[in-house]
């Protein structure tokens, strides 16, 4: 499923059926900080975000209430931020799910293309996220030009 | 001093004829050093203040100090000094807690030779050199698996920092720029606190042991543990007893990193990592007797892991330098650097393996007397 930012300015012009189709962002992050401050800014912007500490957190989240684009860490505790992308994909319910890494440290672009990642995003991340974001829903920012 | 140039040797000796002897030894030599002598502790500690010296031929037993803590008092003044110890026919054991302590080479009074004196200088002025330099190669690995842990700790803050300042300025209201504004000062505090980490590390002069409290030390470094563990290990602290040692932070920060980095690396498929303190009066293996007596305290420091195990045939290797098992990964200086750090502070290092269960390492450091003084934080 994907919604594009038309549907995100539908929402704007508020009501319950339009909140219904704002798209639903997972933030997922073990460091609390990250993940308030990015909800919070996505949720300025008109996402309608859910919240997570982990990949195993993630996937009950997922199980409970369908995104349409998961912005994951990919280094954390339990579960990470590649093991959740593969579980994603590999079922057959949530495998249309954007799944967006983003990583204060290094990382093997190849391999997360391969694994299904629609994009890398770089800590500390870019003003422009929403923008990004509301992109990659689109479809119109392939893997390769996310900026570093 | 450069290879090749004439060594300046100070000679501890309070024994006229003795000394007098042993210049005459080294005069004969085919490399006579410069020699200066001193005839008691406060003699040689104000010498090395005062003037140069290359290495030191140190009787342990003079008028005011007497055995290992003759040599403690000296390499805490000059950590860096390679030190040959000059001991009696039957102190073969106290010799060997000597080396243990980071003396170089013994030398038995009875036995003194031109070229046996000489020979043990010049080893140990090159042992000396040899060791520092891989000191220094072990800090720059180290320093170089940090940086990859703490530029990703960095980054977040910096999320943080930026994403909250953003927040600031499209504030709408009062409420939402005063939520956005703390934000801020917390990735600010989080940002403080890993440079501290940081500084903790590059202290300078590398020597500068002060009483501390254990579990102060273990707090401050769970920062810097938590950069260089991945993901897939979880890091358990406690529990933790509390006992004043007397050490340098810098030194504990480096000694307790290494272990872990081995720890993380015995689980290549995550695992679970500990850390505990309890205090003990038993005394470590390694330490031997006529060092200290049986009812002192030890702060048992116990970094276990749930990785591979260690092979018990190689268990008695593991401290030596270049020894690794991680190939092109390690440079097997890891363990080497942790056992010297030790036996500059009396500590010693136990090994509890079981392949395929994990591995405990005790590190064992003895408590400071109270003759040291109060705990600062």
């Amino acid at each position: 499923m994907s919604t594009g930012v038309s549907r995100l300015e539908a929402s704007e012009t508020g009501g319950e059926a339009a909140a219904r189709l704002r798209p639903r962002v997972l933030v997922v992050d073990d460091e609390d900080l990250v993940r308030m401050v990015v909800a919070r800014t996505l949720r300025r912007s008109g996402f309608d975000v859910v919240e997570a500490r982990d990949g195993l957190d993630a996937l009950t989240c997922i199980a409970t209430s369908a995104s349409d684009l998961v912005l994951t860490d990919l280094n954390m505790p339990r579960c990470n931020g590649e093991r959740l992308c593969l579980e994603i994909k590999r079922q057959h319910a949530t495998a249309d799910i954007r799944v967006v890494m983003m990583t204060g440290g290094p990382l093997d672009e190849t391999r997360m293309r391969e694994i299904g990642c629609a994009a890398v995003i770089y800590k500390p991340l870019p003003d422009r996220l929403p923008e990004l974001i509301a992109a990659i829903l689109h479809d119109a920012a392939p893997a390769s030009r996310m900026p570093r | 001093m450069t290879l090749g140039a004439r060594l300046r040797v100070l000679l501890v000796e309070d024994d006229e004829a003795f000394a007098a002897f042993l210049r005459a030894a080294l005069a004969a030599g085919d490399e006579p050093p410069e020699l200066r002598r001193a005839a008691d502790l406060a003699d040689a500690l104000a010498t090395i203040e005062r003037t140069e010296s290359d290495a030191v031929l140190l009787d342990l037993n003079l008028p005011d100090s007497r055995g290992l803590d003759t040599l403690r008092a000296l390499l805490a003044v000059a950590p860096h000094l390679p030190v040959v110890v000059l001991t009696g026919e039957s102190d073969v054991e106290l010799a060997r807690d000597a080396l243990q302590l980071g003396a170089q080479d013994w030398i038995v009074k009875g036995e003194v030779d031109p070229e046996l004196v000489q020979r043990a200088v010049r080893y140990a002025v090159e042992r000396k050199h040899l060791a520092e330099r891989l000191v220094q190669a072990q800090k720059l690995e180290v320093a170089g698996r940090l940086a990859n842990g703490v530029a990703h700790e960095f980054n977040n803050v910096l999320t943080a920092i930026a994403g909250s300042a953003h927040l600031v300025e499209a504030a709408e209201d009062a409420e939402a720029r005063g939520h956005a504004l703390e934000l801020l000062r917390r990735a600010a505090r989080q940002g403080v606190a890993l440079s501290r980490q940081l500084l903790s590390l590059a202290r300078n002069p590398p020597m500068n042991d002060e009483v501390v409290g254990i579990a102060a030390l273990i707090e401050q470094s769970h920062l810097l543990l938590q950069a260089v563990l991945p993901s897939t290990i979880e890091l358990h602290i406690g529990p933790v007893e509390d006992l004043p040692v007397r050490i340098d932070p810098g030194q504990f920060d480096q000694l307790l990193l290494n272990l872990v980095i081995n720890a993380r690396d015995a689980m290549p498929e995550g695992g679970t990592l500990r850390i505990s303190v309890a205090a003990e009066r038993r005394r470590p293996a390694g330490v031997s007797s006529s060092e200290v007596s049986n009812d002192r305290s030890w702060a048992v420091v116990r970094v276990a892991d749930t990785g591979t195990g260690i092979d018990p045939a190689i268990v008695p290797r593991l401290f030596e330098p270049f020894f690794s098992t991680k190939g092109v990964r390690g440079t097997g200086l890891g363990l080497a650097v942790v056992s010297e750090i030790l036996g500059r502070f009396g500590g010693a290092v136990e090994v509890h393996s079981r392949l395929g269960e994990g591995t405990t390492m005790a590190v064992s450091l003895p408590a400071a007397d109270e003759v040291d003084g109060g705990v600062s934080a």
